[in-house]
């Protein structure tokens, strides 16, 4: 027999940044519907992650829960972020920006990368980054927060953060608790399902406690402890489009100039990131095993450091890939539970946020009906596959050929949808985007002309502009906006105003 | 020395002109390139006298004024179509352009809807869409761009006439150079290579090559299928409707802003209102009702003489195929019970524009637009074959067909899923979206087995009591509206 009526309980399994960011949005969007919900942290888990990048949607998870955001900034020692500088990716010694927000103005009608391709065609050497007005006050270490009036040029740009996930986390865990969240800090030990259908019964604590929900929600990383080790839902396996399967992770000592972007540098093995914090930098470097030593790693990552270590190096192991199914039965999981793809595009937040968006679309009751998982499921596989392609661009559109990994990368056979996009771009610059797809032209264009994807042509239709008409508006944009650049504060004066955090303890 | 294409549309219909017109308004003085072709073959009704809401973007953006295109095809306003007879014999529903309530608690309205209705309270779902319920006042105004206030809830289209919707769009296009060729299409050359179309070979022996050629010669296909070979994929196991009677008659005194869909025995009947005359429609599916029976089904004076076609709804495997690009009825055909196939056309257009290709390339791009199309295609069938799948009329033999036929798997999950909790699952971009899949799945009387669980944060008392102040605002809203005459006097449509 079918259980009826609402939820009223809920576990959460899992105190890192997907698990307190799951409690405190289901806390909000509850909002007294539910009788309980209870998060469960092991103090002897730690935090993954020396430092996290988000993308810009972050700000309407922190708007949704009603947080301010200077005083998010202040006590998650964050820095805000206008894009990702990639180097060496395309070709050793070359760099280029995925800046957040749009490129210049179209011209009448026709879009406006159509213009640059056509003006490249005509001689024009202009770098597309020069006409994103975040990608040239990153270079110069500038910040503001954007207009909200669209005919503005300063509501072109679009801002993300980067904050030290562990202060995050237990930023959102005040927040929870403050809501009623309770927090059991203890061990699971056993997870019990029920004989009839193999549902989650209950979990058993370290010291013989008995939790039970109606719900449960898997945070607990990478191994996945109740969707993967007890519902023993499988992993679809990415590895041969994303090889890269460790990480060595450090912290190091803070440069005087905070930029206002994430570095990310392309490596023999893999690449590095590098993460200003308002403290701190972090840094790591994501590799693949069958390349490298750990040890040769660790000490490519201390080679390449802006100050000081703060702190040995620590190694992660992780696998390119999703659950088969992110809601099974009464589990739902998120976070690293549901799937990895490597912090290239900064998305692991955003797809914690987005997980959640969609289970309050979909929040069940007690009868599960199958199709709500299925729904979520369906929704959640297209999202991870189309930020895979995202990521899986960087790696097979390069010219490297100087070490067995970009060998590999620039050769392997690719999805079938990312295909379509680069043959379509190659065609005549166009952007395919699918329906739903998180990133989108823009964001699509920095990476295919970063990694010198090549249009053979541009779209006829721009022969229709005057051709000194088009050069002139061009220059005009670039003009704009380096002039707007040149009023905007540094990031540091920015942050002193604002939201300058304490130093730590 | 330019990259864009020659174009040779073959088909002067309204899809022919409605590409022409879209080409010369971006092709500007290149817009010589483009000549039209007449092919003298009859399209299926040549697309339906109704336009949704899309069109306004579709003139704005070839910056013709909207009311200039009202006066001179004797147009009247769409809010929306009225389906009689569909949900049982007797049964009504509206299907307006409009959003139903507003969220309530960051609940959607719909969800909060069916809470009220699972308790027996609240009123029927039109009574909450301002354009619904201003139809059945017979009113009309203009929406507001301003988000906060109920005007701006809503949208319309139009329902131009449809000789002189495609003059329109023709004077248009020749007044920028789009040439018109008078000699009539007789033989089509194909390329030896299979890289599509070489020429076209007119009466008097003329040739005339083009870089790319758009089929609009309607349902004969005549470049597309006749000469590409391309492949139509059959949909009428879904949609079996297959011929159709058209006829006017004189204007009625009421000038509604709506047109009506009435279901009968073995298919339905349309009436479009427009200013000069009613447009009528009588779609039947052959399988159920031979012609000499549906002939019976006429009224006794048509005041103009009955006009039949044959259709097969379904669409064509691939709608750009080598160096030809097809719109309107030679794409496919979907009978225009929601005015999608005018719709159609333009997105067609506009989608060609956006993937115009350069010399010498192209493969990529066909893909690109064939993937769209195809999805917007078959994404319009499920809605239609909703109206059909979800009726509760019985005791004819084509509505018991409708009833127990076998749905694309598309169409029966989106059923589930509304079914199970009343989710319509978005898709961008698609011509009809949640408010429209809602105002037929209410309208056939087809409610989840459960509202969303957060919807009980509010208590039934206080719920009822929102939903009323809604009600209650949206009423008052069409009240304050002008009569629909009245509106078009006003900007010179007597």
């Amino acid at each position: 027999m079918t259980a009826q009526g609402p939820i009223r309980s809920i576990v959460i399994v899992g105190g890192g940044t997907a698990g307190w960011m799951a409690a405190s949005a289901l806390t909000r969007v509850s909002n007294g519907a539910l009788e309980s919900i209870r998060l469960i942290e092991s103090p002897e888990i730690g935090t993954v992650g020396v430092g996290e990048a988000t993308i810009p949607p972050m700000q309407l998870f922190n708007r949704f829960l009603g947080l301010d955001e200077d005083e998010f900034v202040r006590k998650t020692q964050a820095t805000f972020k206008l894009g990702i500088q990639f180097r060496d990716w395309a070709r050793l010694g070359h760099t280029y920006i995925h800046p957040f927000g749009r490129y210049g103005a179209d011209l009448d009608g026709r879009p406006f990368h159509q213009c640059w391709l056509r003006a490249r065609a005509l001689g024009d050497q202009t770098d597309i980054g020069e006409y994103a007005l975040a990608a040239v006050a990153a270079m110069q270490g500038k910040f503001s927060r954007p207009s909200a009036d669209p005919r503005a040029l300063l509501s072109g740009m679009s801002y993300a953060f980067h904050f030290d996930a562990s202060l995050y986390a237990r930023f959102l865990s005040e927040y929870a608790r403050a809501r009623g969240v309770a927090r059991l800090e203890r061990k699971i030990v056993d997870v019990e399902l029920r004989g009839e259908d193999g549902f989650i019964d209950a979990l058993v604590l370290d010291d013989g406690e008995r939790v039970r929900a109606d719900f449960y929600i898997d945070c607990s990383g990478f191994r996945g402890l109740l969707i993967g080790q007890a519902l023993k839902v499988g992993f679809e396996d990415w590895s041969h489009w994303l090889p890269c399967d460790r990480a060595a992770a450090v912290p190091c000592a803070s440069v005087e100039e905070l930029t206002p972007y994430t570095r990310s540098t392309a490596r023999k093995a893999g690449w590095q990131w590098r993460i200003p914090l308002q403290h701190r930098i972090g840094n790591g470097y994501v590799y693949c095993s069958e390349f490298i030593s750990d040890d040769e790693a660790a000490a490519t990552l201390l080679a390449n450091l802006d100050g000081e270590a703060l702190a040995e190096p620590r190694f992660l192991r992780f696998k390119a890939g999703r659950r088969r199914a992110f809601w099974e039965k009464n589990c739902v999981a998120l976070g690293l539970a549901g799937g990895f793809m490597e912090p290239l595009e900064s998305t692991s937040i955003h797809l914690v946020q987005t997980g959640l968006s969609k289970l309050q679309t979909l929040f069940p009751d007690r009868g599960f009906d199958p199709l709500d998982a299925a729904e979520f499921n369906r929704l959640s596989a297209y999202e991870y596959e189309r930020i895979r392609d995202f990521i899986v661009l960087h790696y097979c559109a390069t010219e490297r050929d100087d070490s067995p990994l970009w060998n590999y990368c620039r050769t392997m056979a690719i999805p079938d949808t990312l295909r379509h996009k680069i043959e379509l771009f190659r065609s005549g610059g166009h952007v395919a985007v699918y329906d739903e797809e998180l990133f989108i032209l823009s964001n699509w264009l920095a990476v295919l002309t970063g990694q010198f994807v090549q249009p053979q042509s541009y779209d006829p239709l721009t022969d229709v502009l005057d051709t000194d008409r088009l050069k002139r508006h061009l220059s005009q944009q670039r003009a704009a906006i380096r002039a707007c650049v040149d009023g905007l504060a540094s990031q540091r004066d920015f942050i002193a105003r604002n939201c300058r955090a304490e130093p730590p303890a | 020395m330019s990259d864009l294409p020659s174009i040779a549309i073959v088909g002067g219909g309204l899809a022919g002109w409605t590409a022409a017109a879209a080409l010369a308004g971006e092709f500007k003085h290149h817009a010589g390139k483009v000549s039209v072709v007449e092919c003298g073959q009859d399209e299926p009704f040549d697309l339906s006298e109704e336009a949704l809401p899309a069109t306004r973007l579709f003139l704005e953006k070839l910056g013709i004024d909207e009311d200039e295109f009202v006066r001179q095809t004797k147009a009247t306003f769409k809010l929306g179509t009225e389906f009689a007879g569909w949900p049982a014999p007797g049964g009504t529903f509206f299907q307006p352009f409009s959003q139903f309530g507003t969220s309530i608690e960051t609940l959607g309205f719909h969800q909060c809807w069916f809470k009220l209705r699972r308790h027996g309270e609240g009123s029927p779902l039109g009574e909450y869409s301002l354009a619904a319920v201003a139809a059945s006042l017979g009113r009309f105004a203009r929406p507001v761009a301003d988000t906060s206030s109920v005007f701006s809830s809503f949208s319309y289209g139009f329902h131009p006439d449809r000789a002189l919707h495609r003059e329109f769009l023709r004077r248009y296009a020749s007044a920028r150079s789009v040439r018109a060729n008078t000699r009539r299409l007789v033989d089509v050359a194909v390329r030896a290579d299979g890289g599509g179309i070489d020429a076209l070979l007119l009466e008097g022996g003329e040739r005339l090559s083009a870089d790319l050629y758009i089929d609009c010669s309607g349902g004969a296909g005549l470049l597309i299928e006749q000469a590409l070979q391309t492949g139509y994929e059959d949909w009428s196991r879904f949609l079996p409707c297959d011929r159709a009677i058209t006829w006017s008659s004189s204007k009625t005194d009421a000038l509604m802003p709506h047109s009506r869909k009435t279901a009968h025995e073995a298919g339905w009947q349309w009436s479009v209102p427009m200013r000069h005359r009613t447009g009528h429609g009588l779609v039947c599916s052959s399988r159920f009702l031979d012609t000499s029976d549906m002939r019976r089904m006429l009224p006794e004076n048509t005041e103009s003489e009955p006009r039949s076609t044959a259709f097969v709804n379904g669409r064509r495997r691939k709608m750009w195929s080598g160096n030809c690009v097809a719109l309107g009825a030679a794409a496919g055909f979907l009978e225009p019970l929601e005015a999608a196939d005018t719709y159609l056309v333009q997105t067609g257009i506009s989608r060609l524009l956006r993937l115009l290709p350069g010399r010498g390339h192209g493969q990529a791009n066909a893909d690109e637009y064939n993937r769209l199309a195809i999805i917007e295609s078959e994404q319009i069938r499920d809605f239609l074959i909703l109206h059909y799948c979800s009726s509760a009329r019985r005791s004819s033999p084509f509505w018991d067909y409708c009833r127990d036929m076998e749905l694309p798997d598309s169409l029966a999950a989106k059923i589930e899923m509304f079914k199970s909790r009343g989710r319509i699952a978005p898709y961008g971009g698609e011509a009809f979206s949640l408010p429209n899949w809602l105002s037929v799945f209410a309208g056939m009387d087809v409610l989840p087995r459960r509202y969303h669980p957060f919807a009980d944060k509010l208590g039934i008392a206080e719920l009822k009591e929102r939903a009323e102040a809604i009600r209650a605002a949206i009423r008052q809203a069409a009240n304050s509206m002008p009569d629909h005459r009245t509106f078009l006097a006003r900007i010179g449509a007597a």
